[in-house]
């Protein structure tokens, strides 16, 4: 049997789009963030997740369709209560391991100067149950990349190192440059050429899974800024994570806590080779 | 009645039955918990390889202690016990030099450790993961869930590839194309089916190598590295996607061919 499916509204999302979302019984919506397509179904005693992938992933904000029902051609997952909650969050979470970027064009940081790049990385979305009624706490259904990276090896050798995500990017250095993209987090990168040699930087390691992610109210999403002191390319650049302090009123809401806590000279040695000359 | 059972568990030699059969039993119960808690102890800082080992040692050591306690409670002597077990270990030893000489070689195994539990190993023709690391031999799983013993001696003797040691493998892939295609686009072609296939390491870059003249083509080999939980995944993918983009750019991949001349004899 071929199901028919009817896009009876097409929006634009609303800029915050991870507040809850009630679902009607058999309520069906279709999001699309990037290159991801994600349809969502409420039945009485079940939830229904389907997934698609989108080759033109650039040109579109988020979107949200109210559907009929799931397209047929998908196999969704389903997952089973005895009466379904109704209330359901999509929460955007960085990525599980650091993402290598390579720089589009060639960088580079005269000696004393300093720089700020915005490198942004995509995201996954967890589909999340809030607690309720129904439910004691909160429920993860399921988490899923917005795109797929290629791995990469990040390390001194093919024995040391660790397994990140690649990524490129144009390493903008001004938030005006800047697009708002409801798939990608950004990161604010400042680099201080503390040598007396002329820093090339072709690609960079950017740890998020150490990172907060943060909303703002214009959707789009950012984490805790890198700060990088480049002494000499035989010596660690030493590192740090800014956070966001949360106590100052601000735009930005907290949407998802660092994945890993990383102790302090484990970090040190992650990010021996965090620049590449 | 009762006074009857009482002169019998009085009579000495029954009680010694009963505390050398109290003594094996609470050996059992000493030996199970000690072997436990070197597990809880070594967990943290171990292989799981030595703590199977240390839970073995500690575990027998403490049955072969109160077995021996047990033993001396029955009224054996453990002097003659233990003559008797060295005259009969030197025996032995003589009997079962194959036998030592694998004991010998897993202690060398052990020490060395050039494979571990879980590992998965190429030993010969077969290709398994460790189950487990004996002092006589070394267990293995194949992938077809057979279950294959392999004697210590041998592999001391013999090659030993552990597939699994390093966190990426790479990928040879060797492969020939028709002479009269053009070699720079088939590089380019090659690197960007990498480049689009996600589970093809993006560093270190794949390597493009060109083997020479061939018989009947170009030969090539094409190096792809991958995470090692995904080798498997990406010789698939890859040699699928490289057969796609080759048909899809008209790029001949050429193999032997035989001309076979059919003659008729005539009858006469």
């Amino acid at each position: 049997m071929t199901s028919t499916v009817t896009t009876t509204v097409t929006t634009t999302a609303s800029s915050l789009w991870w507040q809850p979302m009630t679902f009607a019984n058999n309520e069906c919506k279709g999001f699309r963030i990037g290159a991801l397509q994600l349809y969502l179904q409420r039945q009485a005693k079940q939830w229904l997740i389907a997934t698609d992938t989108i080759h033109d992933d650039e040109k579109v904000p988020l979107q949200q369709h109210n559907l009929e029902m799931l397209p047929g051609h998908l196999q969704p997952q389903r997952y089973m209560f005895t009466k379904s909650p109704n209330v359901c969050r999509l929460v955007p979470q960085l990525l599980d391991r650091p993402v290598v970027v390579k720089t589009l064009q060639p960088v580079r940081i005269p000696p004393g100067e300093r720089a700020t790049f915005y490198i942004s990385s995509p995201v996954c979305i967890g589909v999340v149950l809030p607690a309720s009624e129904v439910l004691k706490s909160e429920l993860i259904l399921t988490d899923i990349a917005v795109q797929r990276l290629s791995d990469t090896w990040f390390g001194p050798s093919t024995q040391i190192g660790e397994l990140c995500y690649a990524d490129k990017t144009h390493a903008r250095h001004s938030k005006g440059e800047l697009k708002v993209r409801p798939h990608r987090a950004i990161t604010p990168v400042h680099i201080h050429n503390l040598s007396e040699q002329m820093l090339a930087m072709d690609k960079i390691s950017i740890p998020v899974p150490y990172l907060t992610l943060y909303g703002d109210l214009d959707g789009s999403l950012w984490t805790d800024s890198l700060t990088i002191q480049h002494k000499s390319l035989l010596s660690l650049a030493s590192f740090k994570i800014d956070k966001l302090d949360i106590t100052k009123p601000q735009t930005s809401t907290l949407l998802s806590p660092p994945r890993k806590t990383a102790e302090k000279h484990s970090l040190i040695r992650a990010f021996t080779d965090m620049l590449s000359d | 009645m009762s006074e009857s059972i009482l002169t019998w568990l009085q009579h000495e030699q029954l009680r010694n039955v009963l505390l050398a059969s109290l003594s094996v039993i609470l050996g059992f119960l000493i030996a199970s918990l000690g072997a436990r808690a070197v597990e809880r102890v070594f967990k943290a800082n171990f292989s799981q390889h030595h703590i199977v080992l240390f839970k073995r040692l500690v575990y027998w050591l403490v049955l072969a202690l109160f077995i021996a306690s047990a033993l001396n409670q029955l009224g054996f002597s453990l002097s003659v016990i233990l003559g008797a077990a060295g005259v009969l270990s030197v025996a032995l030893g003589f009997a079962s030099q194959t036998s030592a000489s694998n004991i010998i070689s897993g202690l060398f195994l052990i020490g060395e450790k050039p494979f571990q539990l879980g590992d998965t190993i190429k030993v010969g023709n077969t290709t398994g993961e460790v189950l487990s690391i004996d002092l006589l031999s070394v267990k293995l799983r194949t992938f077809d869930n057979l279950f294959v013993r392999i004697p210590n001696e041998s592999l001391i003797k013999s090659e030993v590839t552990n597939l699994t040691r390093f966190p990426i493998r790479r990928f040879d892939l060797k492969l020939g194309v028709a002479y009269k295609e053009n070699i720079r686009q088939v590089r380019e072609l090659l690197l960007k089916t990498a480049d689009n296939n996600p589970l093809s390491l993006d560093e270190p870059a794949p390597v493009f190598m060109f083997l020479g003249f061939g018989d009947s083509s170009l030969d090539i080999q094409f190096s792809v590295w991958a995470k090692r939980e995904n080798f498997r995944e990406l010789r698939n993918t890859l040699q699928e996607d490289i057969k796609l983009a080759f048909d899809a750019a008209g790029i001949e991949i050429p193999f032997p061919q035989r001309s076979v001349i059919l003659t008729q004899v005539n009858e006469k």
